[in-house]
């Protein structure tokens, strides 16, 4: 089994689009901004054309996994969701930078005003 | 009688150079026509600073800087000051005032009030009068606590319904000059001389007493007890002038209230909007914080789609693997009765005679799982026991979803940015506004201080009250000690002491009464007067007319009996002309009346009955009014020929106005 993340994290492009997310004020901190874009992602599929997205390395926000998925739940959802997948936690920070990419596009097109149209 | 005869101003407010209004004539109105701001006003204005020296703003008692009167165009062009002069005939003497305000020598460009100088030169016929007879003179021909019936701003009529107001020192002010302008204080003058010469009879007759052994005890005590009512006397005396400075003090207040009246709604409406701001602010806040809460867990719901498409899909192949097990098991069951009848030959259903290679055909089929009726393999087992594993996780996993929720925050959120952005410029607007204010500190407190004032007001009254009560105590002690001398008083020098001060007694009694029935019989003249005018200019046939209360308040009375209580601006208009016209009725001292805008609250049949009305309030009648305050040809038609001239107050720039009088004008 190859080995897994210990510590996951935002690219730079991401992190940008989270800072702008951050400004609306409905999120605690970046961390559930990144949860909000990873079920984005997953909402949206976007783990079927996850290779259309270029993730840099994480230069952002980064997270211990066991302080970002303390019960396990990501864990859990994404063997679920992916049996094969050998590295679950790789997965959910691949996820969660292509979810923040691309609404850092519908952002850059249609602006910011809330987030009940991206759930 | 007084008449005015003209008027020059010169470089007086908008009127540039050297301009003259003539008024001589016989008894009737003028009529000095002109549209906002060409200084009709200024023209009231300038027969005050005449008269007394003083300048008011528009709808207000308060005085202007005099600096600011100076006609601009000639200030630029270096001229600066201005001068008022107005020919005046009192009862077959003319007089001719001087007021100017010239800039004091040494000042090259005057830059406040402080830079100009006052001087008053009054004529009687061709020599100028000295200072100390100037002003006797004016204040004898009109003085100013009575000009308000003689030169008055028609939007200041509405103060006379203070007057109804007991408790309102515009009110108490207004029936002071009442009373003056009707004599009242010559009696009031009579009584107060008499009473402080019976103040001393009573004590000679104190010590004439005193010096007869007879009666020196009394003598004594009764010295006593006026020395007790001197000092509680000068008390109240004392006690009284605070109050006056006191009602002083708080009209001053209340003029300053209506003055800053929109300054204080303006800072009452910027309290509000901040308070409606913060509150808001904090509620957008709250609701930030309950989004910040849900958006902790609300991705979880976001999940809900794919689990709920990968459940299908799992509850699928579940259904394929199980199908396939049961399968098995059915067959297998068929397989084991066919078994039994292998063993008997027969079919245990439907009894007939079973071929033994049918029934091995049989048996190899349930025993290859590659067939329909096969079991599981082992990894068929695993995968299923695997799919129903990642079943029960997935439905673990899955949460509500949040968005309808978040949405209706997110809606609140939007709404309340509006209302606070709103709010955020109405505030801006106001804030703009109150830039241009000079102190609005002051006006902010100046409630306070209203408050504070009326408090000062009722601890003194209080006051007076006390002292009062012990003056007549100690009046009623002073009278049984005299009535005790009276007895003993014999034929000596007490005797002649008592008789002077019963006769200085009677004197006084006859002034004290008569101050009550001059007043009784005024208030009875005054409200017939202004009743018969009412009548004649109201258009309401059901009012029969006015009824007057102790502050020469007047109130509408109806047919009935009844007395009006509310009354609208327009009446309280009419019932003021009538009082004013009542007065001049009245009043020992007669002069001309000029008013500013008279007409503007009423309708036109009013209007023309007031005009109608105008030679009966006085002689002289100075009308100020704008074009179409009062139709042009129906004010000529119905004055006929009691309006003697007409002038038109004529624009030749925003600073610079030209009195012309309208040919054809002079009857």
């Amino acid at each position: 089994m190859a080995e897994d993340k210990v510590n996951i994290g935002l690219t730079n492009e991401a992190n940008e689009v989270a800072e702008k997310i951050a400004e609306l004020d409905c999120f605690e901190d970046k961390f559930d901004i990144a949860k909000f874009a990873f079920a984005y992602a997953i909402k949206n599929e976007l783990d079927k054309r996850i290779s259309e997205f270029n993730i840099g390395e994480g230069r952002g926000a980064s997270w211990n996994v066991g302080t970002f998925d303390g019960d396990k739940y990501l864990y859990n959802f994404i063997i679920s969701l992916f049996p094969d997948i050998q590295t679950p936690y790789r997965q959910i920070e691949l996820l969660m930078n292509a979810g923040l990419i691309e609404l850092g596009k519908i952002i850059n097109e249609s602006g910011l005003s809330g987030i009940s149209e991206f759930m | 009688m007084l008449r005015f005869l003209s008027l020059t101003v010169e470089d007086f407010g908008p009127y540039k150079s050297r301009q003259t209004i003539d008024f001589t004539s016989d008894d009737g109105v003028t009529i000095i026509w002109g549209n906002n701001g060409r200084g009709k006003t200024t023209l009231l204005n300038a027969f005050r600073y005449a008269l007394f020296g003083k300048v008011y703003g528009r709808n207000t008692k308060i005085q202007h800087s005099l600096q600011k009167i100076s006609n601009w165009e000639s200030f630029d062009e270096g001229k600066y000051g201005f001068k008022v002069i107005l020919k005046m005939d009192s009862d077959g003497v003319v007089y001719e005032l001087t007021r100017q305000y010239t800039v004091r020598p040494g000042v090259s460009i005057p830059l406040s009030d402080n830079d100009y100088k006052e001087d008053v030169f009054l004529k009687r016929g061709t020599t100028i009068v000295s200072p100390e007879e100037r002003d006797h003179i004016l204040k004898s021909i009109m003085p100013e606590q009575v000009s308000r019936f003689f030169l008055f701003d028609g939007e200041l009529l509405g103060e006379y319904e203070e007057l109804l107001n007991d408790e309102n020192s515009i009110g108490h002010k207004i029936k002071e000059s009442i009373e003056r302008i009707l004599g009242v204080p010559v009696l009031i003058n009579g009584f107060t001389d008499t009473k402080a010469a019976l103040k001393e009879y009573q004590n000679r007759l104190s010590k004439a007493a005193q010096k007869d052994q007879n009666t020196q005890i009394i003598g004594s005590l009764l010295e006593a007890k006026q020395a007790e009512l001197k000092s509680h006397e000068d008390d109240c005396i004392s006690l009284k002038k605070r109050l006056e400075e006191l009602q002083n003090e708080k009209q001053k207040i209340e003029d300053e209230m209506k003055r800053t009246e929109r300054t204080r709604e303006l800072l009452n409406q910027q309290k509000r909007l901040k308070e409606a701001i913060e509150k808001k602010e904090e509620a957008k806040k709250a609701k930030l914080q309950e989004m910040k809460s849900l958006t902790k867990k609300a991705w979880q719901g976001m999940l809900g789609t794919r689990i709920n498409d990968l459940m299908v899909q799992l509850d699928g192949e579940i259904a394929e693997l199980e199908t396939k097990k049961t399968k098995y098991v059915i067959s297998q069951q068929i397989v084991d009765e066919l078994k039994k009848g292998i063993n008997t030959g027969r079919c245990p259903v439907c009894d007939q005679t079973l071929d033994i290679s049918l029934i091995n055909r049989l048996n190899d089929k349930i025993n290859n799982p590659s067939t329909a009726f096969g079991s599981l393999t082992a990894e068929e087992e695993n995968k299923l026991i695997e799919l129903q594993g990642r079943k029960a996780q997935l439905k673990k996993l899955n949460a509500s979803d949040l968005k309808a929720q978040i949405k209706s925050i997110e809606d609140s959120i939007a709404d309340l940015t509006v209302e606070i952005s709103d709010a955020e410029q109405e505030l801006d607007a106001i804030v703009k506004q109150l830039s241009g204010v000079e102190d609005t500190a002051r006006a902010s407190s100046v409630t306070n201080d209203f408050a504070k004032c009326i408090q000062k007001i009722s601890v003194v009254e209080e006051g007076i009250k006390k002292e009062e009560e012990i003056i007549t105590k100690t009046i009623n002690e002073i009278r049984g000690l005299e009535e005790k001398l009276k007895k003993q008083a014999g034929s000596g020098e007490l005797a002649k002491a008592e008789k002077r001060k019963e006769f200085c007694e009677k004197i006084k009694d006859i002034f004290e009464k008569g101050v009550d029935l001059y007043r009784d019989s005024l208030k009875q003249k005054v409200e017939r007067d202004a009743s018969n005018i009412f009548v004649n200019i109201s258009n309401e046939p059901d009012y029969s007319g006015l009824k007057i209360n102790e502050n020469y308040g007047l109130y509408i009375a109806h047919k009935s009996g009844r007395i009006i209580e509310i009354r609208s601006s327009g009446y309280e208009h009419i019932v003021a002309l009538s009082l004013i016209g009542a007065l001049h009725k009245n009043a020992p001292l007669q002069g001309p009346v000029i008013m500013d805008s008279p007409f503007g609250r009423l309708d036109p049949e009013h209007k023309r009955k007031i005009t109608a009305s105008l030679p009966i309030l006085s002689e002289q009648v100075i009308l100020l009014v704008y074009i179409d305050e009062i139709d042009e040809q129906l004010a000529r038609k119905i004055l006929g020929s009691t309006l003697k001239h007409e002038y038109e107050l004529c624009r030749i720039s925003a600073m610079h106005t030209e009195i012309k009088k309208m040919i054809g004008s002079d009857n």
